[in-house]
């Protein structure tokens, strides 16, 4: 670990600084882990009365029966594609505002403010566009002869929170490409004109691997959005509907364990979902180590 | 007795790395001691040690005869000025030169009396409510000043405090700092790897070395009677000629590169025995009348009052500091003189000055 | 500027598709704005347009006081923004100042178990409340936190992005400057207040802005950690609002100008702050 050099010898006074912070982890965030991973080996009867420990069956009910898989491979689809389109455009959009210099700045404002919309907000939004009765987008789209209802059709309901999802991080993709793409040395984009590049090669042969290292990074980022950072989106779009057809894990662990009361299995998804966050940072940690040797 | 006293202080660092093997050390009273070597010599762990900044592994501290080893940085009654000058980027310079005095809960009114009265001294009143941002390299330098005199401690610590700013102003703060120092009457530490200014400003030079102690005297003491080749190599630019040879019969040296040089007194050694002379450049004279030795010129430096002229001696390289006249023409040969007194004689096994 | 100047024609369609793309993003906020302005009675008759109703002051008139909104026993959207202004404000003040001496103690002291109390830091990067709803939920009841704002936020503001971005901070602090506030008597305390807080301004500054967003648009946790609709906050406001225009009923006027209020303090945030918006959020991901 990096420390200063110049360090002060005392043991009360950072235990006491460090106090406030590591109260507030054991109690919201270790203690209730430690819980969870209880719960997720013990069953509790019909009445909550009980609770029974059952060792991994918890684990090997969700792996093995019922829909979780379903729904670990709906969320990988949802995180996926999220993840495909907003890094698409927002590649884009920054490859476009750079090679405008200067006066491609003024559309850094007018295309990161959906950064701060909160998940629910973007989806609110996006349902009322599509709404099956009243939807403006919803209207325009059968004047062309397509019938969207979303309440009832999954595949769109599932398209709906995709693009609803890409909006903030589109922006946020935005933001770091057109940084990297900033940081490229002129010389060599004029040695590659020079070359006669014309710019579709030069993007693909000179810029996209250029930002190869950004791309990885926003890759991790953009999968733990969607994956973790959701919850509001579904909650105020498609409730996980039709059927199960847009419930993703966070969606399901919330059903399950706060609806539904069925402690145990959502235990077991929570500590799915740890196994998951818990990969997904340490592969962005290895990543930012990495680039500070560049 | 009142200055700074080293007790075998050393450095271990964690890790096994020593910094400075047990040294013993008296920096004078009112003096100005400069501590000069190569990076890595431990001269700053030396400082810091004195500081208080770094624990040493054993040995003692005693300032103004107080014990001051088990003593914080703070309470040690000293002042240090660093090299980057180490200025609060965030308060002005009032408040930066203050900022001590107040921890020491110095009155207000007296707070403003010191700063007043340093930043008068050093030229720098206009500056008091500027923040150091907005300073030049020099300005900084004169505050990080400022802030150690408003302190009026036992001692001040100086931390290569010029090696950020350029030639020029580097020469002035030389004069500028010494002048304050003399003034002042203040002991302090000077700690550079620059060996000029070490020469030109210390009373008591201390050269250093892989963590000891390799001479210590007053600066031309030190420069003309060097203890061994590697301080005889380090003082004085352009650096001392130094040719391997070995001692003859007949009292001349035999140098490996050719010429026979004569001796103005045998020197203690065996005949046979293998030496390096060292000649520093000024003690090389172009001989009117036409000597046994002679040099072929090869490059002419112009210094202005003086130049450097590189000379092929025998097979060797060497370097003379001449005046500007006579005029000379690369590929010209020469008679030179040595200056007898001046030549040195070092074993090149141990490095050591024969005498 | 690493730009490199594209011939005119190309300049133009950069420009036009950028400006697409901003229309397209700014679209879902101009249909909402539309459709606040309609009352419900023009939903049912399909009167909304793509140009501004007649019922605009109406609908924020009532989503504001409560007048309308209250009758269908929904929350006071007035109240909600207040809750959710201070559950912001809180949120950041509170990451901030638990962050900021952590930061401190790791970087600039020797104790024991220095390591490990980091890495417990560290774990709560690993711990998202998705990861540990239910439990977090107890603990939360068990301690009397249900409908608080101290059940609101204390939960959330163990961070450790905020305290590893102070301690990069800390890290690119001068050694000497330490040094000098040893020599100058300063206690570690005193160089905290003293030295290191104000040197750390704009990095406070700029995750200020980035933590007010991020508590602002908090969901799920005042979902739980609330029963009665009156801790309710502007956010999740929405999701209900959203639930009951879904069934039918014709509130999408009040859902969307809901939607406008709870998006214009965050948004207004990083439009007027964007410079150090940017640089929060870029100095998050170091």
């Amino acid at each position: 670990m990096i420390a200063k050099r110049v360090t002060f010898k005392r043991t009360g006074l950072p235990l006491a600084l460090l106090a406030p912070q590591l109260a507030v982890t054991g109690i919201f965030f270790l203690w209730p882990t430690f819980v969870a991973l209880k719960q997720s080996l013990y069953r509790s009867d019909a009445f909550g009365l009980r609770q029974v420990f059952t060792g991994l069956e918890n684990y090997r009910a969700l792996l093995f029966h019922g829909n979780y898989l379903a729904t670990l491979e709906r969320s990988g689809f949802f995180a996926g594609c999220v993840t495909v389109l907003s890094l698409a455009v927002g590649l884009v959009l920054a490859v476009m505002a750079d090679s405008l210099g200067r006066s491609g700045r003024i559309w850094q404002a007018l295309l990161v403010w959906p950064y701060a919309l909160a998940p629910a907000v973007a989806g609110v939004l996006w349902a009322y566009m599509f709404d099956p009765a009243i939807g403006p987008i919803t209207h325009a789209l059968a004047h062309i002869g397509i019938d969207w209802n979303h309440v009832l059709n999954s595949g769109e309901a599932m398209t709906l929170i995709v693009m609803a999802a890409a909006m903030k991080q589109v922006a946020y993709n935005f933001l770091f490409y057109l940084a990297a793409l900033q940081a490229i040395p002129k010389s060599l984009m004029e040695a590659a004109a020079l070359d006669a590049a014309g710019p579709v090669r030069r993007l693909f042969s000179l810029i996209i691997p250029l930002i190869a290292p950004t791309t990885l990074f926003l890759l991790v980022v953009d999968l733990t959005y969607a994956f973790f950072d959701t919850f509001g989106l579904i909650d105020s779009t498609t409730y996980g509907g039709p059927g199960n057809s847009t419930t993703i894990m966070v969606y399901q662990v919330y059903k399950d364990g706060f609806i539904d009361q069925r402690f145990g299995p959502a235990a077991a998804q929570s500590m799915i979902l740890l196994l998951l966050v818990g990969a997904l940072t340490m592969v962005q940690f290895t990543l930012v180590e990495r680039r500070i040797d560049y | 007795m009142a200055g700074i006293e080293l007790g075998s202080v050393s450095k271990v660092y964690q890790g096994g790395v020593t910094a400075l093997k047990p040294t013993t050390l008296t920096i004078p009273e009112g003096g100005l001691t400069v501590l000069v070597g190569p990076s890595g010599c431990g001269k700053s762990t030396l400082l810091r040690i004195i500081a208080g900044l770094e624990e040493p592994t054993s040995g003692t501290v005693t300032i103004a005869g107080r014990d001051v080893t088990q003593i914080e940085p703070a309470d040690r009654d000293i002042a240090m000025v660093f090299q980057n000058y180490a200025l609060y980027p965030h308060m002005s310079v009032y408040d930066n030169m203050a900022y001590g005095l107040k921890n020491r809960g110095t009155a207000r009114s007296d707070i403003a009396l010191r700063v007043n009265e340093a930043a008068k001294m050093l030229g720098i009143e206009a500056l008091l409510q500027r923040k150091p941002r907005a300073l030049s390299g020099g300005q900084r330098q004169r505050v990080a000043m400022g802030r150690a005199i408003v302190r009026r401690p036992k001692a001040f610590l100086f931390d290569e405090p010029l090696s950020n700013l350029d030639a020029k102003l580097r020469g002035e703060m030389r004069v500028e700092i010494r002048t304050l120092q003399q003034r002042l009457g203040v002991t302090s530490v000077y700690v550079t790897h620059d060996q000029l200014e070490a020469m030109t400003m210390a009373d008591h030079l201390v050269v250093m070395r892989d963590g000891v102690i390799v001479q210590q005297g007053p600066p031309g003491h030190v420069y003309d009677e060097p203890d061994n080749v590697f301080v005889a190599g380090f003082l004085g630019a352009p650096p001392i000629n130094l040719l391997p040879g070995t001692l003859a019969e007949d009292g001349t040296l035999h140098l490996d590169c050719g010429p026979h040089v004569t001796l103005p007194v045998h020197p203690p050694l065996q005949t046979g025995s293998k030496v390096t002379l060292g000649i520093r450049a000024e003690a090389i004279g172009i001989a009117a009348p036409a000597g046994s030795l002679t040099a072929t010129v090869e490059l002419i430096e112009e210094l202005g009052p003086s130049r450097l002229l590189h000379l092929r001696f025998g097979t060797a390289k060497i370097i003379a500091m001449a005046p500007r006249e006579p005029a000379l023409r690369p590929g010209e040969t020469l008679a030179i003189q040595l200056d007898t007194a001046a030549l040195k004689l070092f074993d090149p096994e141990t490095g050591r000055a024969c005498r | 500027m690493s730009s490199f100047s594209a011939p005119p024609l190309r300049r133009v369609l950069s420009h036009v598709l950028l400006g697409l793309a901003a229309a397209v993003l700014i679209l879902p906020v101009w249909f909402a704005l539309v459709a606040s302005t309609y009352n419900g009675a023009d939903f049912l008759a399909g009167r909304v347009g793509l140009w501004f109703g007649a019922h605009g002051a109406d609908t924020y008139k009532a989503v504001i006081t409560g007048h309308g909104t209250i009758a269908m026993a929904l929350p006071n959207i007035g109240q909600a923004l207040i809750t959710s202004t201070i559950m912001a404000l809180l949120i950041t003040i509170g990451k901030i100042a638990i962050s900021l001496p952590s930061a401190f103690a790791v970087t600039y002291f020797q104790f024991p178990l220095r390591g490990f109390w980091f890495a417990v830091i560290f774990v709560t990067l690993l711990l998202p409340i998705e990861v540990r709803i239910v439990p977090t939920f107890q603990v939360a009841a068990n301690f009397h936190l249900l409908n608080s704002f101290t059940g609101l936020t204390l939960p959330l503001i163990a961070s450790a992005t905020a305290t590893f971005l102070f301690r990069q901070t800390f890290l690119s602090i001068p050694e000497e400057l330490t040094e000098a506030a040893r020599l100058d008597g300063a206690s570690p305390l005193r160089f905290f207040i003293d030295i290191i807080i104000p040197m750390s301004r704009t990095s406070i500054a700029a995750l200020t802005v980035i933590l007010f967003i991020y508590g602002w648009n908090q969901y799920l946790w005042p979902l739980l950690i609330t029963t009665k609709t009156s801790w309710s906050t502007i956010v999740m406001v929405i999701g209900r609002l959203s639930q009951t225009a879904a069934e039918g009923d014709p509130v999408w006027n009040y859902t969307m100008a809901t939607a406008l209020l709870a998006l214009v303090p965050p948004v207004f945030v990083v439009v007027a702050m964007q410079r150090l918006f940017v640089r929060g959020l870029t100095e998050m991901e170091k």
